[in-house]
């Protein structure tokens, strides 16, 4: 293959891969911008007819943008705080342990194979009855996402202390520091790099999250849900214009995200 | 009794791992057996009915049969292209780090952006249409071939240069290359990312459920949560459910066993 050649492959390859990428985006932004009498036109215009935002205004007015997206954030943020709290310690434990480190990497494993909509609905017949199904503040899918980012966030833990020089917690041990101390003061300084990574994934799982959302928040969704009910019952440039604010948090995220992972090739590790 | 040293400091880790094992008892093995409960006691008596009436359920047959179609076909294309793509890019970027940095980004978006697509783009598309099962496969693949891509990308930058070199000596091109050393390599990341992929294809449910609705294009999740919440059917619902956690860890186990066993031949 001449260089020429090669090199118009390439750059074709590459175009194919940002248009892929590129094109849907920019479609969710044309269809949320366009005004509501222009957006049923055929053949629709690859660029806005009109520019307008009365799809965000209107949803401003009703009250559909501000809640769903706090919910979601908050969501995110407890179920991916307690998950990293718990994983962390448990992860140290798992990778030093000799008796059972090999079961509780396995036992999450396994749990990582359960779909959700499996947990989600014996978990929510007993949310009911504990009052926290559907609640503003969205505790009860909270800890349904726990329970899909806790183990993911056990293993990338576990991999992380694994790789971690016994002699500084040796060390640390001999200067007599309890457990608790060395995992304060030495893992977890060295294992921030993983811990984020963790933390970054399970608030990905949590905001894109479909399943438990729509089980567990019937009146209060979270975004997903939310964008859903819009879509199929609302005008599709306000449905658009929420999948916009949903993608400006995500996309923030999978920047930082795939910083680490290039700099430390982690993603391969984790995933194994 | 004193216990040894030893198994004290096992003490220790068993209670720094506790809070973690306590809360995943209650939020996921609790829900399990009360799926099982459920599923098997519809009307307070011990029987099979739920999970016979899900397998005579024409719904159900729909689901299923659609749930098998749309994983199998889009994680085939999406080992091909991810292959594909990361052999191609691979051999052609000079400056990997900065190309894949800026690639990875995109597919970050991609990956992302994804859950919003399945909104606004493809809706236009009639449910019911013959076309609608290449659609949800297109809406798929597109959604996840980046995830597999990335994966064979960072296996082929493991692969030794020293081999390559050897092919080359030998007056291999190319060609060679790929397909003696980079293929065949590359093979065990890219059967645990197919493994680790056809976990989350099973699960399929919010893109046909937004795009052609329950009855439009029904998967297995979307069959339980239709049993679930518009029959208000728990038996049923968990049954199903309980039928497609069984099926994932199958193929789970199925791939996990391939891998192992082409890791163990090499």
């Amino acid at each position: 293959m001449s260089r020429a050649v090669s090199w118009i492959l390439t750059a074709a390859g590459l175009a194919l891969l940002v248009a892929a990428t590129l094109v849907p985006v920019w479609l969710i932004i044309r269809q949320a911008v366009t005004p509501r009498h222009l957006s049923g036109q055929f053949p629709a215009s690859f660029l806005p007819p009109a520019v307008t935002l009365e799809a965000v205004r209107e949803l401003l007015k009703t009250q559909q943008l501000i809640q769903p997206f706090l919910r979601s954030v908050l969501v995110a943020a407890v179920s991916t705080g307690l998950s990293v709290a718990l994983a962390l310690p448990a992860g140290w434990a798992l990778a030093r342990a000799r008796w059972f480190g090999a079961a509780g990497v396995q036992g999450s494993l396994i749990a990582r194979v359960l779909p959700p909509i499996a947990i989600s609905l014996p978990l929510a017949a007993w949310l009911i009855r504990l009052g926290l199904a559907n609640r503003p503040s969205g505790i009860g899918l909270a800890f349904a996402h726990t329970s899909a980012v806790l183990p993911l966030a056990i293993l990338v833990c576990t991999a992380a202390c694994r790789a971690l020089p016994l002699s500084l917690e040796e060390a640390a041990e001999i200067d007599g520091a309890g457990r608790l101390a060395v995992l304060l003061h030495v893992v977890l300084p060295l294992t921030r790099g993983a811990v984020g990574a963790a933390a970054l994934l399970g608030f990905l799982y949590s905001w894109d999250d479909f399943t438990h959302a729509l089980v567990i928040q019937v009146t209060y969704p979270t975004l997903p849900p939310k964008i859903a009910y819009v879509a199929q019952y609302g005008q599709l440039s306000q449905a658009s214009a929420l999948a916009l604010v949903m993608l400006v948090p995500a996309a923030a995220v999978m920047a930082v995200l795939s910083k680490t992972i290039v700099s430390s090739g982690a993603l391969g590790r984790i995933e194994k | 009794m004193a216990l040894s040293r030893a198994a004290r400091r096992e003490l220790g880790w068993l209670a720094l791992a506790a809070p973690a094992a306590l809360t995943l008892l209650a939020l996921l093995a609790a829900p399990l057996a009360q799926a099982f409960v459920v599923a098997l006691r519809p009307d307070g008596a011990w029987c099979l009915d739920s999970f016979r009436y899900v397998l005579r359920d024409p719904l159900f047959h729909r689901a299923l049969w659609l749930n098998l179609v749309v994983p199998t076909v889009s994680l085939a294309l999406e080992a091909v292209l991810g292959l594909a793509l990361a052999l191609w890019l691979w051999r052609l970027t000079r400056g990997r780090v900065l190309t894949m940095k800026l690639l990875f980004r995109e597919h970050g978006y991609l990956n992302s952006a994804l859950a919003h697509l399945d909104v606004s783009p493809i809706l236009w598309l009639r449910p019911g249409s013959p076309l609608s099962t290449g659609v949800i496969i297109a809406v798929d693949v597109w959604r996840v071939t980046p995830i597999v891509f990335l994966l064979v990308l960072v296996a082929l930058e493991q692969i030794d240069r020293s081999l390559l070199e050897a092919v080359r000596l030998d007056g291999g091109g190319v060609w060679a290359e790929v397909r003696h050393v980079q293929i065949p390599l590359a093979m065990p990341m890219l059967g645990i990312a197919v493994t680790l992929r056809a976990i989350d294809a099973f699960r399929i449910f919010a893109t046909p459920y937004v795009l052609m609705g329950i009855e439009g294009f029904p998967v297995v999740t979307s069959y339980a949560y239709h049993r679930w919440a518009d029959r208000t059917d728990p038996s049923t619902a968990n049954a199903a459910a309980l039928l497609l956690a069984a099926a994932i860890a199958g193929v789970t186990a199925l791939g996990v066993a391939i891998v192992r066993r082409r890791g163990a031949e090499s």
